[in-house]
């Protein structure tokens, strides 16, 4: 076990540092990063010399030191847009997502998890069909679309809700409503097959040749034993849908991370783009760790590689 | 192999009728100069949001109504058709061969490429896909080629992991190994008994992926990180026509349309064929 945590952990360590090795050398793709600091019309000896006391002459893994060894420390940039330290930008624009992304979730729990299970027991009735149809349309409709569709319908037409903005429980609606679409149809769609494969189990006919009821051979004997890679599923979107904030905050124009993403990339303050993917992925990665170890502690079958 | 899934598909009328949107939306994109009644770049800013037909002030020569620029939409939502095909057809093509070609390697030969190649796979999965091609496409600039490449990157992971499994569990079979004994190389037993036998994953899959990326792409072009204007792209269409929602609704909503049902239409006949070539595949 403690091998095994050990290497989960060096692994995940390995991950962000491919991550921010990617960072780093898009961030240098962009040209050269002195000219940023400077008047256009700067003479060569000052690009020079400013390029020699930032530390740009030296070797790229040199730079890539400097460059981890000061992000690990917190510090990741000074946007120039901003005129503040990239991270503290980054940090005002947390929250706003964290609680848009907890929103959505809830909400995808909350109709997934049943909507799964009652179409896997009740397989081919209409039930099932009618979640399945569900499933598809969810998967197959743009995001942004169904965000804009709730706007005109909504706010423009029937006026009953804000269109964007952050502010009452009344803006959360929307968004987490769009937010929630997608992963509701893939963690339903998911919820089901896991449920059909427990289902299909030995010790579930034994719990239905004893005579168990029906509830209690579904929550007690199935659901049990599906649940753990429905855990696992949804530790990992939960990830997902911190990057899928990117498009649902444009659309509501709500102030988090996403929407701060496409605004400093229009603007080119790359510090910014820059802590963002390092935080995002970290919090992406952690979640994943988390979900692993938690995963193998409850449930001893799992083989520990 | 041909004739009998699409006896299959017939048997089905909602998938019967999802292979005709399908080939419907790939002639419209194949031969959109021909169909599209007017230029879809053309502005006129005497006509400009112009409501479709069917409602008052609307006229026939724009079916659907005009943008704000007064370029016919319906026009543009044919021209859109040939930029969502050229991306899903391309993306899956290039992350298609990508990722069976990895998927082969690393099940066939197994050792230390299959474990560095898998590494490479657990990596990229554990990063936050959209946000590394909201700054990769930032940082290149958005061209239909670098979307196609973004896309790319982030698709041959499914390819690579289902063949892989697939060809870890044919390697040990009987006629692989019968193959071996009788002195087969290894190419021969690739292309003779192991492509055919991952054919129809590989079928499913990229009917599956090429609406994902069609999808994808669609979401790149609305933040502005698309095809460039004024090249009509529906993501991008909808994204202009979001401004006059309260005003020209049908400006959003066509274009969401066209995305909808082509993406839908693309996943029922991927469903279709997974249910006919291969049941047990998740994906």
């Amino acid at each position: 076990m403690h091998v095994w945590l050990l290497k989960r952990i060096a692994y995940s360590l390995l991950t962000l540092v491919t991550i921010s090795l990617i960072v780093f050398s898009l961030v240098r793709l962009t040209g050269d990063p002195v000219l940023l600091f400077l008047p256009p019309d700067s003479p060569t000896s000052e690009v020079e010399r400013l390029r020699r006391q930032l530390g740009f002459n030296d070797p790229v893994a040199v730079q890539y030191g400097r460059f981890l060894r000061s992000a690990l420390a917190g510090d990741v940039g000074f946007s120039l847009k901003h005129q503040e330290p990239a991270l503290s930008v980054v940090m005002a624009r947390l929250p706003a997502t964290l609680e848009l992304a907890t929103a959505a979730m809830l909400l995808t729990l909350v109709i997934a998890l049943p909507a799964g299970i009652v179409s896997a027991v009740r397989r081919n009735s209409w039930l099932d069909r009618l979640v399945m149809a569900g499933v598809v349309f969810g998967q197959s409709m743009p995001t942004y679309w169904i965000g804009i569709m709730l706007i005109l319908l909504v706010s423009v037409w029937a006026q009953l809700l804000p269109p964007f903005g952050r502010g009452t429980l009344a803006h959360l609606v929307m968004p987490s409503v769009t937010l929630a679409l997608f992963f509701t149809a893939r963690i339903a769609r998911l919820t089901r097959s896991g449920m059909l494969n427990v289902l299909r189990t030995d010790y579930v006919r034994t719990a239905r040749a004893k005579g168990l009821g029906a509830s209690a051979v579904v929550l007690k004997h199935a659901l049990r034993n599906a649940a753990l890679p429905i855990v696992t599923i949804i530790g990992i979107e939960f990830g997902t849908l911190l990057g899928g904030t990117v498009i649902t905050e444009t659309v509501f124009a709500w102030p988090g991370l996403g929407r701060l993403a496409v605004d400093a990339i229009s603007a080119r303050d790359y510090p910014v783009v820059q802590t963002i993917v390092l935080l995002v992925s970290a919090m992406f990665v952690s979640i994943n760790l988390v979900v692993d170890v938690l995963y193998r502690f409850i449930d001893p079958r799992v083989e520990l590689g | 192999m041909w004739s009998a899934p699409w006896r299959a598909i017939a048997r089905r009328p909602g998938i019967t009728l999802a292979t005709l949107v399908v080939l419907a939306m790939v002639a419209a994109g194949v031969s959109a100069p021909a169909v599209a009644p007017l230029d879809p770049v053309e502005q006129n800013v005497i006509d400009r949001l112009a409501p479709p037909f069917f409602m008052d002030g609307g006229t026939r020569e724009h079916l659907l109504g005009t943008d704000h620029l007064g370029r016919d939409v319906l026009s543009r939502l044919i021209y859109g058709a040939r930029i969502a095909l050229i991306v899903g057809v391309t993306t899956v093509a290039v992350s298609g061969l990508v990722g069976l070609g990895i998927g082969l390697v690393a099940g066939y030969f197994g050792g230390w490429a299959d474990t560095a190649l898998m590494r490479l796979l657990d990596i990229q999965l554990s990063m936050p896909f959209m946000l590394l091609a909201l700054t990769i496409i930032g940082i290149l600039g958005p061209s239909l080629r670098n979307i196609v490449i973004v896309l790319a990157l982030t698709g041959w992971v499914v390819y690579a992991r289902i063949v892989r499994a697939e060809i870890l569990s044919l390697r040990t079979r009987e006629f692989v190994v019968a193959c071996r004994s009788l002195g087969g190389s290894n190419a021969r037993i690739i292309v003779k008994h192991l492509l055919p036998n991952v054919r129809s994953s590989v079928l499913v899959l990229s009917t599956i992926e090429v609406a994902r990326m069609m999808l994808l792409e669609s979401a790149l072009s609305f933040l502005g990180l698309g095809v460039r204007p004024p090249t009509p792209s529906w993501g991008a269409m909808l994204a202009d026509g979001r401004i006059y929602l309260a005003s020209a609704w049908w400006l959003p909503t066509f274009p969401g349309l066209a995305i909808s049902v082509t993406v839908l239409a693309v996943n029922t006949v991927g469903d279709g064929l997974r249910d006919y070539l291969d049941p047990e595949l998740e994906v």
